[in-house]
């Protein structure tokens, strides 16, 4: 049985060899390349229009055994096309074709099991009237409409193979260019009832694609892997699953399908694809030309895994459905314009978007990160919007290191970053309103950790080590509606501010918190409240410096109700303690508590104002204040039309000062101020209650002081009445208090030059002292009227007693000028002892040294004046005075000179020898003292005493013996010193002084002048 | 009786010790005396209503800031009142010896005498 069957197994393959014999010997002698290649020229040029060149035409058999081939060398179509960028159409080095003939002669099906095509080259062009140069086939040829059914029931392309093939596809009308070089690949399919079951493996190919003038691929390899299915009637292709494109070496899976729908002159999309591990720089290379430049200076690296889905269609109007998911692995970034290299970038984006509706189109980034060497980025997020007005919700997260970012500040800002910041800012966005400014539409919150952080911006620098900033725009938690534009709120452990000037703060501790409605409406003022709470505050610029303990409060601006461009602003500030100090000044208080309102207004903006602080201590060099406790209200309205400060702000309040003590170093012994209450207007300071100590004096003030502001205008005087109680009053330390107020040139003289009146004001001091010391002199119940007005002083009808007797003194004090003072009184005691009045006014022994001689009381009147200099030295040359002496009963004691007289009168021994009346006038002329002549008993004589006194001590004086032991009237003159007493006989002048009946007329006429002298010391006692 | 001649002629004599002759007054014309007079640094100056001021500018006071005066002349005696700014008066009177368009001079009862021209 074997053998038979291996017999006929030798006999059938001897008949097949020879029949392949036959057939090959046939092929090789019958179909001959030169017999069939001129049939084959000769039926191509009636089919085609455009020249043709076919080299050699052959038969093949035993290269495409065991089917016949035809074998085309040096084919060319020549198509010489206005704008086609070669005449030739189509150039094959070597062209092979094997059909099944026994399928198409048996069943009508065209089976191409073989084409080859090598070393050829195609170029295709289609003019923008849409005219091909592929357009060759005569029309009588051309299959019509009705012929559109395909001639073979089956067609099946088993290997269509294309090796180094150039192709090359311009459509003007579609601004389309494509070029494939070197173009390699192995094309199969079957066509069963229109539809083409194909497979596509293109192993190699330099792809460069162009639309509309843009590069699209330039030189890129292209490979592709990929079953499809083409449903010719519905132009549609579908590819299989896992299909690949590899462009670039980056493969591309994908599945789909894609379908020219005529019917609405689009293309339907439905493919999934997958690309895994692409690196970044490649497929940055597809970035068309045109967009480069966006990349220019960016080098990047990475690998990008993607995958999504194209579904939709495709036409002049409609984008079809891109639905990506990408993932960024190992990324780095570099770009020349950013100062530091991205690293580690991994991130994970779905792309959504038609590109043409924006409503359904978003970048969902899931998760992005970075590092550069020293930071950390984080972001996700959701951008939507992005083909009209690219809309952002991103939550962004990050720990930097500042000074990697501070290259980025242009260097004409004279700006130094350094420190970290790390923190989360939520940001809600539209680049409309990003290139607008629109704050008031974006949604921008966070928190900020600054460390280590310092910003210097030219001659400004701001450094803290822990500061953390949270923020939120628009306020969803305000406090008022109206504040709901923006929040801050800063907590800082220390925070430093310093210029290169010399100014410089210091924050500790700080919390400081900020509401705001829209600053940038310039239409009105914005609402703004700002809360703050600091454990220490200190600054300083130049000498001044000022520290501040726990400082608390609350700032709060708004506009003006009715008027929205001005504003008001409340303000109300504690403290703990506060220190400030500016050169030799220095002050402290502590526990300040301040209440402000501000109202603005262009005519006249508004204050008012409540303050209190506890313990306030100033000082200037040696002069120094402090109050135990100080409060003030105010109502301050601004005069902008003023020039001075501070007659700008006139106020209405009240202040009131409890336990105060000023100590200067004018003063010797410092100024007690037990309490001061006072109410103030513009123009008046109604002192209610002040209380005022210095050493020994105490005193109390109260009264009103008038045209304040008038004065300061210049307009009118300062008037001012007040009572001036005092148990006790120092009045050379009173003086002292208030010298030089009032000159319009204050130099350094004033505190060491005399005491000079203040001028410009009339003030009023209704004085009422217990006690007065005046240098050694001492007072009780003073009471009179002080008045200071313009210059002058006066003391007024002042009654006050003294040991030596009750008083009534008037007495003014004048600086017109420094070195030109006037001084003058007018003096009476009534009832004073002679003795103590030589005490008090010790001059007047120099004038009548003969009241030393006497006891017992009297009466005193004299008024005199002079002039000063700076010094208080009397200008001699404007001495005036006049004296008036009256004594009843008086004893004489035994002086020196009326010893002297005595022993040369013989005088009799007795002590005492009483006085029945003196009277006694005289008058002072520069540095003359005339003595009027007054009649004086003493013993057993009776004597008219007159003459001058000089002030340099000599005197000239003349005694008429009226009533003697002796038979005769006799005169004495005496004259000289007291040390060089000379006295001689003179003629008796005054004898009938005292009988009127017989004095001449130059007695009267002196008697008259006393009169006078008298009368007008006396007018008006 | 001699003892009584002889005190007679002692008292009369001593009479004519004591007592001294009247002296003839002199006048001088009010007119002259109106202007301002100088002596070194001290300046007088009268003015016809009676009234007058003076000064010493070696004091550093200056004719503004003059004292008052009234003045009198009656016969050889000039009289000055000064007036005092806080009430009283001083007299002083002296004994005119020379008054001309040009000179002013006088002297007091202590025998100083001063001595004046005009400005």
């Amino acid at each position: 049985m074997q053998k038979v069957f291996k017999r006929l197994a030798i006999a059938f393959a001897s008949i097949v060899f020879v029949v392949v014999l036959v057939a090959g010997i046939t092929v090789w002698l019958v179909f001959t390349p030169a017999k069939i290649t001129p049939i084959v020229r000769t039926q191509a040029a009636k089919y085609i229009t455009c020249e043709s060149q076919i080299g050699e035409v052959e038969l093949t058999f035993f290269s495409t055994f065991p089917r016949f081939g035809i074998k085309v060398n040096q084919f060319a179509l020549i198509n010489r096309f206005p704008g086609a960028s070669s005449d030739t159409l189509v150039r094959v080095d070597e062209f092979v074709g094997i059909v099944d003939l026994a399928a198409w002669w048996k069943h009508n099906e065209l089976v191409l099991t073989e084409l080859q095509m090598h070393n050829g080259a195609l170029n295709a062009y289609v003019d923008s009237l849409e005219r091909a140069n592929f357009d060759i086939v005569k029309a009588d040829t051309v299959a019509t409409p009705e012929d559109s059914e395909m001639p073979f029931r089956f067609v099946n392309l088993e290997n269509v193979e294309l090796e180094n093939v150039n192709v090359s596809y311009i459509d003007q009308s579609l601004k389309l260019r494509t070029d494939i070089h070197q173009l390699s690949a192995q094309l199969s399919g079957k066509l069963v009832s229109d539809t083409v079951d194909t497979q596509i493996k293109v192993s190699n190919g330099v792809v460069s694609l162009a639309y509309d003038g843009e590069n699209y691929l330039q030189g890129a390899s292209v490979k592709t892997n990929m079953n499809a299915r083409v449903i010719i009637p519905k132009m549609k292709i579908e590819f299989a699953e896992n299909s690949e494109v590899t462009v670039n070496n980056m493969t591309l899976t994908l599945n789909g399908s894609v379908e020219n729908d005529s019917a609405h002159d689009q293309l339907l999309f439905d493919i999934s694809f997958q690309g895994k591990l692409l690196p970044l720089p490649e497929m940055l290379a597809f970035v068309p030309s045109g967009y480069q430049s966006y990349l220019k200076g960016v080098e990047a690296s990475g690998l990008i895994t993607s995958e999504g889905r194209i579904k939709g269609a495709y036409s002049d109007s409609l984008m079809p459905l891109l639905d990506m998911h990408i993932v960024l692995q190992e990324g780095t970034l570099k770009y020349e314009g950013f100062p530091v290299t991205l690293s580690d970038m991994n991130g994970e984006v779905a792309f959504y978007s038609d590109l043409t509706n924006d409503d359904i189109s978003y970048l969902k980034i899931d998760r992005f990160s970075a590092k550069t060497p020293k930071s950390t980025i984080q972001t996700s997020g959701k951008i939507t919007h992005f083909i009209t007005d690219m809309q952002c919700d991103l939550t962004s997260e990050g720990d930097l290191d500042l000074s990697e970012f501070a290259p980025m500040i242009p260097a004409d800002m004279k700006t130094k970053l350094s420190g970290r910041a790390a923190g989360k800012v939520i940001s809600q966005f539209s680049m409309s309103q990003i290139e607008k400014m629109q704050l008031e539409k974006m949604v921008l919150s966070g928190s900020v950790n600054l460390s280590d952080f310092k910003l210097v911006y030219d001659t400004i620098s701001m450094q803290t080590d822990d500061s953390k900033i949270d923020f939120s725009l628009p306020n969803l938690l305000a406090s008022a509606k109206n504040k709901r534009f923006v929040s801050a709120k800063v907590n800082t452990k220390n925070l430093t501010v310093s210029t290169t000037k010399g100014i410089r703060a210091l924050v500790k501790n700080a919390q400081v918190s900020l509401e705001a409605s829209d600053f940038r409406d310039s239409t009105r003022i914005p609402e703004v409240a700002c809360t703050f709470k600091l454990d220490s505050l200190s600054a300083s610029m130049d000498t001044i410096q000022l520290a501040v303990q726990k400082p608390v409060g609350q700032l709060e601006m708004m506009p003006r109700k009715g008027n929205l461009t001005e504003f008001e602003v409340n303000v109300t500030f504690d403290s703990g303690r506060l220190i400030a100090s500016a050169g030799a000044g220095k002050g402290q208080m502590n526990n300040s508590k301040l209440k402000a309102f501000y109202l603005s207004d262009k005519v006249q903006p508004k204050m008012k104002m409540e303050y209190s602080g506890e313990n306030l201590q100033l000082a200037m060099g040696k002069d120094s204040a402090r109050m135990n406790k100080l409060d003030m209200n105010a109502d301050l309205l601004n005069d902008q039309s003023q020039k001075d400060v501070f007659q700008q702000w006139q106020g209405n309040g009240f202040m009131k000062v409890d336990r105060g003590l000023i100590s200067m170093s004018s003063l010797k012994y410092p100024l007690e101020i037990p309490s001061i209450q006072m109410d103030f207007t513009p123009e008046t300071f109604n002192i209610k209650e002040s209380k005022l100590k210095i050493d020994r004096s105490d005193f109390s003030l109260s009264g009103k002081l008038n045209n304040v502001l008038s004065y300061f205008r210049k307009d009118s005087l300062l008037r001012g009445n007040f009572n001036f109680v005092s148990d006790k009053t120092d009045l050379v330390q009173l003086m002292q208090l208030t010298s030089g107020l009032g000159d319009t040139i204050q130099t350094d003289e004033t505190s060491s030059g005399p005491y000079m009146v203040p001028k410009g004001m009339d003030l009023q001091l209704n004085v009422d002292i217990a006690s007065a010391s005046y240098g050694t002199d001492a007072a009780k119940d003073i009471k009179g009227k002080l008045r200071v007005k313009d210059g002058l002083m006066v003391l007024d009808d002042f009654a006050f007693t003294t040991p030596a007797a009750a008083m009534m003194l008037t007495a003014m004090y004048r600086t017109p000028r420094k070195n030109h003072l006037f001084v003058g009184f007018d003096f009476h005691m009534m009832d004073v002892e002679i003795v103590e009045l030589l005490k008090i006014i010790p001059d007047v022994d120099s004038i009548m040294p003969m009241l030393r001689s006497f006891s017992g009381k009297g009466e005193y009147h004299m008024a005199a004046e002079t002039y000063l200099d700076s010094l208080y030295n009397p200008k001699k040359s404007t001495i005036r005075g006049a004296a008036s002496v009256r004594g009843q009963n008086l004893v004489l004691m035994d002086g020196e000179t009326f010893s002297e007289i005595a022993k040369t009168l013989k005088f009799s021994k007795k002590t005492f020898n009483k006085v029945d009346s003196l009277a006694a006038e005289f008058t002072v002329f520069k540095q003359e003292i005339d003595v009027y002549p007054f009649l004086i008993v003493m013993d057993k004589y009776k004597g008219v005493v007159a003459g001058r006194h000089n002030m340099d001590m000599s005197f000239d004086y003349h005694i008429s013996v009226v009533d003697s032991p002796l038979p005769f009237k006799l005169g004495i003159d005496i004259t000289g010193t007291l040390d060089d007493l000379k006295y001689r006989l003179a003629k008796c002048r005054y004898a009938e002084l005292y009988r009127p009946a017989a004095r001449g007329e130059v007695q009267n006429r002196q008697l008259e002048l006393r009169r006078m002298i008298r009368e007008a010391l006396t007018q008006g006692l | 009786m001699k003892k009584l001649i002889v005190c007679l002629m002692v008292c009369f004599s001593f009479s004519l010790l004591f007592n001294s002759c009247e002296v003839e007054e002199t006048s001088f014309q009010e007119s002259f005396l109106v202007g301002k007079w100088v002596s070194g640094t001290v300046y007088y100056k009268y003015v016809s209503n009676y009234t007058g001021a003076t000064w010493d500018t070696s004091d550093d006071v200056t004719e503004a800031e003059a004292q008052p005066f009234t003045w009198s002349l009656v016969q050889s005696e000039l009289t000055h009142i000064h007036i005092m700014e806080v009430g009283g008066n001083v007299p002083k009177v002296y004994t005119v010896t020379e008054l001309t368009a040009t000179s002013l001079k006088y002297k007091d009862n202590f025998g100083k005498s001063y001595s004046f021209t005009k400005q």
